[in-house]
């Protein structure tokens, strides 16, 4: 049983955790591996003279070349970040810099994570650009025709999820990407929920950034990932200046390291960084395919039983796009109270914007309630949030 | 103790939220105002209302929100009902007091709800939204 590799539920049997999507647990393999890294092998990298120093080192970069295989990427295309967040930022910042001109345009989608506009929002006004967005269809996929009208020849970033947060679908980001390179625009996915469901081939992709976070997907916290083409991170500047990124520093100005360390300023997390590796190996023994059909099985599931309750509107339209993901809202019910009954059933679910404000200005909804199945959830775990639900109805109505 | 046990939701606060106090538009106003918080939706609308007698005021209310927002909202009416501006002050000092300290044995059952919100620090905005408004309203209080 999958669940049993899990601490959590070791120590507490009764909890019934159901927003991965904010972030996953952690299989003791991953906490394990931190644990040995901290009690024996503990040493800053790329410094020490000594064999702890080296053997730390070796651990680290090792941890990246498992995540660079796993991404079919190169040690040197792959920098550790504290998170999806500080990666799309450094690219916002560094490849703004460095190909954003005034007039230009970068596109992202209305769908995407408060993480994936800001960033843009402040290079645009940085460097002189517009930031305009994709919008939805009826059925909440991505309007791929409206995006044919919206890609053009000023757009130089377009910047997409591959998962959406809220309404669990994957976007058609193959047919965005190759919009975007028939306008010689770069490509950044924000891969945070989908390096957590998919198997990533960051070269079959043939996108130019990918960003996740290791939280998501068994690893630590203050841990992620910035993957990018090799020829755009030569070109770009440094993100942040000092430790590891420096070549040679003197009064009058200073020289920057090779890739990936041009880009990782001050001493990395290293244990994250171990741990995002062993969770990267902890995948590797998953089938993908059985725990996205797991998932979504679960969020069938949990479909059928809402319709039970009159007052719950689901925004969710499943199809084979869909990973089970079930945000919806209770017509009677305000997100925070029927969170908190929830919690009082041990049953944890997210209510609010999920950090998707303009999404849920789209949906026309301030806040929502978000159900987000993962591997180790069961049937029983749903019956469970179902009977949360009925108590809260109970209480409020 | 969570936020979903029973002496939480079937106290006062579900009965603050289900029959807010002072739930009304007065027919005479001094002075109104409204807070929104546009993460989640809550909103309230407060009402100045004139007292027993030129000095002295009183707050009424509308709005939509989770419980924790209404309930907040109709138990800081319910203690600001023809107050002089010092005592509207004093209240507004001890809610500051009993959200940074907890409520003490002493006092009355409305500031103890009001001090058992503070173990949910996740809804301090929820709890926050209505005397967030009485700040703004306790300038315009008769004198």
């Amino acid at each position: 049983m999958l669940r049993e590799l899990f601490p959590m539920f070791a120590r507490d049997p009764d909890l019934v955790y159901l927003d991965s999507a904010a972030t996953s647990q952690k299989p003791k393999l991953v906490i394990d591996r931190m644990d040995q890294y901290y009690s024996f092998e503990n040493a800053n990298v790329h410094r020490g003279v000594y064999q702890l120093s080296e053997d730390a080192t070796r651990a680290f970069e090792g941890a990246r070349s498992t995540v660079a295989r796993a991404l079919h990427a190169a040690d040197k295309e792959i920098i550790f970040t504290r998170g999806t967040t500080e990666a799309i930022n450094l690219v916002a910042f560094s490849a703004g810099q460095a190909f954003l001109k005034p007039g230009d345009e970068i596109v992202l989608t209305v769908a995407e994570h408060h993480s994936n506009i800001v960033p843009w929002q402040l290079a645009a006004e940085r460097y002189g650009a517009r930031v305009r967005f994709i919008p939805l269809r009826k059925d909440r996929r991505l309007d791929l025709e409206a995006a044919q009208t919206i890609i053009g020849p000023r757009t130089k970033i377009v910047a997409l999820a591959h998962i959406s947060n809220v309404l669990g679908i994957m976007h058609p980001i193959r047919e965005v990407i190759a919009m975007a390179k028939s306008v010689g625009a770069i490509t950044l996915i924000d891969g945070a929920q989908g390096v957590a469901h998919l198997a990533v081939d960051v070269k079959e992709l043939d996108c130019d950034f990918y960003a996740f976070s290791g939280h998501k997907m068994f690893g630590p916290t203050g841990i992620g990932v910035l993957y990018g083409k090799a020829e755009h991170l030569e070109a770009m500047p440094p993100y942040q200046g000092g430790g590891d990124m420096i070549e040679q520093v003197t009064l009058e100005g200073s020289t920057w390291n090779v890739l990936p360390s041009k880009f990782e300023a001050g001493t990395p997390n290293i244990a994250g960084a171990i741990g995002l590796g062993a969770a990267f190996e902890f995948m590797q023994n998953l089938d993908l395919t059985s725990t996205l059909a797991h998932d979504r099985q679960l969020g069938f599931e949990l479909l059928e039983g809402l319709k039970e309750f009159r007052g719950v509107q689901t925004f969710v339209e499943p199809g084979p796009d869909w990973i089970g993901i079930v945000t919806f809202a209770h017509a009677k019910i305000h997100p925070h109270d029927l969170a908190a009954v929830c919690d009082g059933e041990r049953v944890c679910i997210r209510a609010g914007h999920h950090c998707a404000q303009p999404l849920m200005k789209v949906l026309e909804v301030p806040a929502t309630a978000r159900v987000s199945p993962f591997l180790y959830n069961e049937s029983r775990d749903i019956q469970r949030f179902l009977g949360a639900l009925r108590k809260a109805e109970q209480l409020f109505l | 103790m969570n936020q979903g046990s029973d002496s939480t939701w079937k106290g006062m606060i579900l009965d603050h939220y289900k029959q807010p106090r002072h739930f009304r538009r007065p027919t005479t106003l001094i002075a109104e105002t409204e807070e929104h918080n546009r993460t989640c939706g809550d909103h309230v609308h407060i009402y100045l209302a004139p007292g027993t007698t030129p000095e002295r005021g009183s707050l009424e209310f509308q709005g939509a929100g989770c419980s924790l927002c209404i309930a907040s909202a109709s138990l800081m009416c319910s203690l600001l009902q023809d107050r002089s501006q010092d005592e509207a002050r004093g209240v507004l000092s001890k809610f500051q007091e009993v959200w940074s300290q907890g409520a003490n044995t002493r006092d009355s059952i409305d500031w103890q709800v009001i001090g058992g919100l503070r173990q949910y620090p996740v809804r301090s905005r929820c709890v926050r939204l209505a005397w967030q408004a009485l700040e703004k309203l306790v300038e315009d209080w008769p004198r």
